[in-house]
């Protein structure tokens, strides 16, 4: 499971950091932004994982748990990445109206 | 439940993939909200309760909302 | 940056990942993380440990993400002002409207419930935070009509609200000081901790819940209604 795992947070990273190197269009950036948040959250929540453990909820018998201290780093990770979402969209919304189009290579300006 | 997390992974690459190279941005859109459900799949695979529901809320909710209103706002190229 | 050269660099990355993986790099951590799930229901007194770990344990970084959400809040509230009119000129269908007012009470129901259990079963304050962002996400979205906004709660009570939310968490976070000994104290602030599996038990922990759960869900759903409204 463990390989299964780590190997699909790797492709996801390269994938993310391919789309943020060539893609052209404002909001698919932002995209790529959060396919490398969930590709990061994965990473977290696995590290804490032990084989043949249950869900860290007390239940009565003693028994292996799953770490939580992964799963809280992750709950705070996912609502930060929400609210980082929601301010680059906002980012995107202002720089369409102020310059015109949401395509790089028409937003740069190098003078002014 | 171990070929179920390999095909799921699978998955996940692919629908990520396709979702940052094609060419539609509303596609692009309804695969991110895609990648977030498997991922919340996996998070319950992962034996993590609380993260898999957030991640599902948050994901197929309130991020897809967040896109839609973007692109509704500037115009679709 | 062109398609060859931005190719070539993902895949040297994941490579090196790879490469790590299978030179068998030690990622195990060895019982370096504090074993909670063990101690959790001696020293705090809930049985979801997750809740323990975020609300007493390491509380202070709960206060830390609260006042990221209050910050977006902020940010977008300037970046993005209400002056224009909404989305959608044209009313939805009636099945689109009653099916919609037939589902948002269930689904704030689901909220709080989420929140208030948030110690015993899986869930807790963020959980059920975000569950009632996503009624007013449905509420924007549905009843805006023309040039009409409509929220669940209008913004004067929600931008309240928000701000009772972290007043209530610093104040709890300082009356641990004045009592007890540490900022954010459950157990030595000599609250009774109750039975573990009870709604009320684990001592300051369904307060911390309720006020995250609040604090997030009306943060989230101004942001959501400053985006929509822009």
């Amino acid at each position: 499971m463990g390989a299964i795992i780590m190997t699909t947070v790797l492709g996801l990273t390269g994938i993310a950091i391919y789309g943020l190197l060539t893609r052209r269009h404002l909001i698919r950036l932002v995209i790529c932004f959060n396919v490398l948040e969930i590709a990061v959250l994965l990473a977290i929540v696995y590290a804490g994982f032990v084989e043949g453990g249950q869900a860290p909820i007390v239940g009565g018998a003693e028994a292996a748990y799953v770490s939580a201290l992964p799963h809280a780093v992750a709950l705070t990770a996912i609502v930060i990445a929400a609210s980082s979402t929601a301010l680059m969209l906002a980012y995107v919304v202002r720089i369409y109206r102020t310059r015109g189009s949401v395509r790089i290579e028409r937003v740069r300006r190098w003078r002014g | 439940m171990i070929y179920v997390a390999g095909i799921l992974c699978a998955l996940l690459l692919a629908v990520a993939a396709y979702s940052i190279l094609c060419r539609s941005i509303l596609a692009a859109i309804v695969g991110t909200s895609v990648v977030s459900v498997i991922a919340a799949v996996l998070f319950v695979i992962l034996r993590a309760p609380d993260v898999a529901i957030t991640e599902a809320v948050i994901g197929a909710g309130l991020v897809t909302a967040f896109f839609l209103i973007a692109v509704d706002k500037t115009e679709r190229e | 940056m062109r398609t060859g050269w931005a190719l070539l660099f993902s895949v040297a990355l994941v490579g090196c990942g790879i490469v790590t993986l299978i030179a068998g790099v030690d990622l195990d951590t060895h019982g370096a993380i504090f074993d909670y799930a063990h101690h959790s229901v001696q020293h705090t007194g809930a049985v979801n440990v997750v809740s323990a770990v975020l609300f007493d344990y390491r509380g202070l970084d709960t206060l830390g993400e609260a006042t990221v959400v209050l910050a977006t809040g902020l940010v977008v509230a300037v970046l993005a002002p209400k002056a224009r009119t909404s989305m959608l000129s044209v009313r939805l269908s009636l099945v689109v409207l009653y099916g919609v007012a037939l589902v948002l009470p269930f689904v704030s129901v689901l909220g709080f419930a989420v929140i208030l259990f948030g110690h015993v079963s899986p869930g807790g304050g963020f959980t059920g935070g975000v569950v009632l962002a996503s009624t007013a996400v449905f509420f924007a979205v549905v009843y805006t009509v023309g040039g009409q906004q409509s929220y669940v709660l209008p913004m004067d009570t929600q931008k309240r609200i928000e701000n009772a939310a972290i007043a209530t968490f610093l104040l709890v976070g300082f009356g641990g000081l004045v009592t007890g000994g540490a900022f954010l104290a459950n157990a030595a602030t000599g609250i009774p901790l109750g039975e573990p599996g009870s709604l009320l038990s684990a001592g300051l922990i369904p307060l911390l819940n309720l006020v995250a759960g609040m604090k997030v869900g009306v943060g989230l759903a101004i942001v959501v209604v400053c985006l929509f409204s822009e």
